[in-house]
């Protein structure tokens, strides 16, 4: 009982000693490394005690060890002995010197009698700590470097989604016997620069030190590719405000999204997309000065614009949860629920980022389609007569765009029938724009070409030509017929419905979302979880979009990831698939539940179209 | 009340009064009816055999033909000659808000054969039901029709390089057409395009790129309201510009305004404008109190006529306006017989 009793008075008397802390300091540490002298070189036999559990930290070691250790850290050792020897595995208790770790303690020897002994780190954790609480060893070894990414795998590290939900996590955090370890491994991260300095300062003859150091950094960047950045960055907020709980919370969700922008690599498309090659600095100035700097960031018109003002994409940004590693261009995808299939694919199963924005709303659907549907539901073709089979139509499914190692390429496809009809063996065709075409330049009169217009491809459009060397070839047809249902139209063919081939194959579940309390609940309840619907834009954007005619409905899919409070009335973060991936928009729920409403007054099953996926 | 600022309504002269809307009633399936004319005499509805169909003192006439699950929008006027419609076969199974469709013209009473006029969006009707005008999203162009004889066909290149934004379009003569355009930046525009001098003029400019215009006519003024797409603490202003004996449009009179942002919507019918005022406004969650008005163009008074709190949307379908509440129609202005008809002859039926 005396460590956590003495654990507890101490905590107790820790505003007291802040007064005097110079004085203080100096006088421990000079008492600590006596005592420690006095010490160091008695024996120490585990058979000499006479009960392993009554073995005591010396008072004078855990007052050193206060000084130098960050206060928010004992917020973890007020459980018992075991916490304080977690933090002592973790490294999270300094010693006033790191080359000299000595841990002073106290027992009763067989005869009864007390003894004070010292012994290094690493013969402590060995003797005593590990005999005292053998769960330290056992949890220890979740953390090593061959089982860490399995470990992390199971721990969820996400952005809290309210105030009070961060609150509850952060109170959670501070109780789970885990969180010693992860901001240990959160601190040996963030010394990376001091150790490779230490490195750099360390004299060439101490081989030892520097066989440590380099160790270390070794293992620093072994770190580094098993915690991502964002989980990182989530796990120094939550072990930095150990002891600021509400503080932290409450200030995260003030604070906005621009201010992140600085130093997160997660989110750099984000900052990409909204600060372009400007110095991120004067960029984030201006996004919290000038509501209207947001308006129009890097505006080609293929998104709805003007975009939100940057405090409500703050506001959305902050709250959302939607994975933000691409960018999109909802026009040239030129299919709304393939842009919004794509994102909820990307989420939950992002693989790469294209070139070309619109290959990011097209290539996870053909993908999907083609692991699950045999790209029953992709019905884009490049078609030929082939003579050799009585000229007979042969069809090949086509992707537009720069996908150049997919054997569904545009490219790869023309290739093919050229290599058919005309024998031609060369290169794979090259695709480019009217503008980059230059008939008279050598290298464009010999090889294929295949040239599209001024505006290029679209996803599901592409107007071109082919030009074989110098001669147009045009036995070709593109046949698209790009139909297929995200949500069940009928009761018939409701399981061929993209959204209910996500749940039966990709074992995703759906759960249908029908008012505030059960989006709350499902929001809270699943971290992950993302919710889509279909609803008529009007009714989401009556600004932008007015109704011209009786029951006019533009049918939009949305997604939402993320909901705002104020006093019990919501709003939700939404993207309709005509805004940017990176430009959501605070919407009232009354007006979401409207815009749901409203189609499903069209839908010919009445289909409530609102679920999360998680 | 942090977050809560209430808006004092800022206009020449203004009233309280508010009043419950009646809601809108029809015999049939109101989700299935997409027009009814002045009075009532024609309803156009769609069936779910995917027809679109006309009925008429409890006759009915097959109009359109097309696949099930189809979507048709048909608009007409108070002139009650022609409607115009659009034909959707796809629209559960090619989402795409920029998609063409197929643009018919069709006598009202439904006696000669669909003639079609183009592919496209948003067709309008104008001008005692002459001229058709409609909009080509993807080539961004403005197709204006002779209804007379649909082979005289004039177009306007836009400049908009917005895929997701539409212009408004009205034609006031067979040669002249009032329309708006957005330029690369983003600021919109009211023009005045001359078949006959082949140039246009400038009518109206908004004041920065977060600002919608939008417009109707009444009379021979042009009604132009300026709102904010972004931003409630953006102020709304409406100016009345003749349209005749108004070189350059340089006259032009502030008739309302407000510093806070209302959602518009206006509608100009019996010299008067319905749009929608934003009354109340919470930050926090980008969620306005909004209220359906009527500003009376003779004496700038304003009605506040619904208490809702909650309307969006203003339609007008031939002389009756109308706005919409999750399922329901409400009648904000038009003659009531609409409703009383369809009823009467429906309690007669029993």
């Amino acid at each position: 009982m005396i460590p956590l009793l003495t654990l507890y008075s101490f905590s107790l008397s820790a505003k007291g000693l802040v007064n005097t802390f110079k004085e203080l300091s100096k006088n421990q540490k000079a008492n600590y490394l006596k005592e420690v002298q006095n010490h160091v070189n008695q024996d120490f036999n585990i058979n000499s005690v006479q009960n392993i559990q009554d073995i005591e930290i010396a008072p004078a070691f855990l007052k050193i060890v206060m000084l130098h250790t960050p206060h928010r850290y004992f917020q973890l050792i007020q459980k018992d002995k075991c916490s304080l020897y977690d933090l002592l595995q973790t490294k999270l208790v300094k010693f006033p010197s790191n080359d000299y770790k000595q841990v002073l303690f106290s027992f009763k020897d067989t005869m009864g009698n007390k003894q004070i002994r010292s012994l290094v780190l690493s013969d402590f954790m060995d003797k005593v700590a590990y005999k005292q609480c053998p769960n330290v060893r056992t949890i220890q070894k979740y953390f090593t470097l061959d089982n860490l990414r399995s470990t992390l795998s199971q721990i969820k590290l996400i952005d809290p989604v309210s105030a009070d939900s961060c609150i509850n996590e952060l109170e959670a955090f501070n109780k789970d016997v885990k969180t010693p370890y992860l901001c240990g491994l959160a601190e040996e991260i963030k010394n990376a620069k001091q150790v490779s300095l230490n490195l750099r300062n360390s004299s060439r003859s101490d081989f030892k030190k520097r066989n440590l150091l380099s160790k270390d950094i070794k293992r620093i960047k072994s770190l580094q590719k098993i915690l991502s950045p964002k989980a990182l960055e989530i796990l120094n907020g939550r072990c930095d405000n150990l002891e600021n709980t509400v503080t932290y919370c409450t200030s995260f969700f003030k604070k906005g999204i621009w201010g992140r922008l600085l130093n997160n690599q997660k989110i750099s498309t984000l900052k990409d997309f909204y600060c372009g090659k400007r110095k991120t600095k004067n960029c984030i100035k201006e996004k919290n000065n000038k509501e209207h700097s947001c308006n129009y960031p890097n505006f080609s018109g293929t998104f709805l614009a003007p975009l939100a003002d940057c405090s409500e994409l703050s506001s959305a940004l902050t709250y959302s949860r939607f994975k933000l590693n691409l960018n999109d261009c909802p026009a040239n995808s030129g299919n709304e629920a393939l842009t919004t299939f794509s994102r909820v694919l990307n989420n939950f199963q992002f693989k790469n980022q294209f070139k070309s924005c619109e290959l990011n709303s097209i290539m996870p659907f053909v993908n999907f389609d083609k692991k699950h549907s045999d790209m029953e539901h992709w019905d884009i073709s490049l078609c030929y007569l082939n003579p050799l089979l009585d000229n007979k139509k042969v069809c090949m499914k086509t992707v537009f765009g720069d996908v150049p190692d997919d054997k569904l390429s545009l490219s790869k496809n023309m290739t093919k029938i050229l290599s058919k009809l005309k024998g031609y063996s060369g290169k794979d065709c090259k695709v480019l724009s009217q503008t980059d075409y230059k008939p008279t330049m050598l290298e464009y009169q010999n090889g294929c070409h295949i040239i599209t217009d001024k505006r290029g491809c679209r996803g599901t459009t592409c107007k071109f030509k082919v030009m074989l060397g110098e001669a147009e070839f045009s036995k070709y047809t593109l046949e698209s017929n790009l139909r297929f249902e995200l949500i069940p139209v009928d009761f018939l063919n409701e399981k061929n419905a993209l959204i209910k081939i996500l749940e039966a194959r990709e074992k995703k579940s759906l759960k249908q979302i029908k008012n505030i309390s059960s989006f709350k609940y499902t929001f809270n309840q699943f971290p992950n979880a993302i919710f889509m619907g279909v609803g008529c834009l009007e009714d989401l954007y009556p600004r932008f979009y007015k109704v011209k005619y009786l029951n006019e409905c533009h049918y939009m899919p949305f997604l939402i990831d993320g909901i705002i409070e104020d006093r019990d009335i919501y709003s939700l973060t939404l993207r309709t698939s005509l805004d940017h991936i990176h430009a959501p928009r605070v919407v009232p729920w009354k007006r979401v539940f409207n815009s749901i409403k409203n189609f499903q007054k069209y839908h010919p099953t009445k289909l409530w179209s609102l679920n999360a996926i998680y | 009340m942090r977050f809560i600022k209430f808006i004092l309504p800022i206009c020449f002269i203004s009233t309280g009064y508010t009043a419950k809307l009646p809601e809108f009633k029809t015999k049939q399936d109101i989700s299935k009816i997409k027009y009814i004319s002045p009075g009532g005499t024609y309803t156009f509805y769609q069936k779910t055999s995917g027809d679109l169909q006309q009925s008429t003192n409890y006759n009915f006439k097959n109009i359109f033909k097309a696949s099930k699950n189809t979507e048709y929008q048909v608009v007409g006027s108070e002139a009650k000659k022609q409607v115009l419609f659009t034909v959707n076969e796809t629209a559960l199974t090619q989402m795409s808000f920029n998609k063409n469709l197929k643009i018919f013209s069709v006598d009202i009473k439904g006696e000669t054969t669909p003639q079609e006029l183009g592919f496209g969006v948003d067709p309008q009707i104008h001008m005692n039901d002459q001229m058709a005008s409609f909009y080509s999203p993807l080539d961004r162009k403005l197709h204006i029709i002779n209804l007379a004889d649909t082979s005289l066909k004039k177009e306007i290149q836009l400049q908009s390089v917005q895929s997701f934004w539409r212009p408004l379009h009205f034609v006031i003569t067979p040669n002249d057409v009032i329309y708006t355009d957005i330029n690369q930046k983003g600021h919109q525009a009211l023009l005045m395009y001359s078949f006959v001098e082949n140039s246009f003029k400038t009518i109206f400019k908004a004041s920065s790129n977060s600002h919608k215009l939008e417009a109707c006519i009444s009379d021979n003024n042009l009604m132009v309201g300026e709102f904010s797409l972004t931003n409630y603490y953006s102020p709304s202003r409406i100016f009345a510009i003749p349209l005749y004996n108004n070189p350059n449009f340089l006259k032009k009179k502030l008739i309302y305004s407000n510093t806070f942002s209302d959602i518009g919507q206006m509608t100009c019918h019996n010299k008067s404008i319905f749009f929608i005022k934003t009354v109340a406004f919470n930050e926090k969650l980008n969620a306005p109190k909004t209220e359906i008005v009527k500003l009376l163009l003779e004496t700038n008074k304003l009605d506040v006529l619904s208490s809702n709190s909650d309307f969006n949307q203003i339609i007008k379908m031939g002389d009756t306006i109308l706005t919409l509440y999750r399922e329901k129609y409400f009648l904000i202005e038009g003659p009531n017989n609409l409703l009383s008809d369809e009823i009467l002859k429906d309690q007669g039926k029993k």
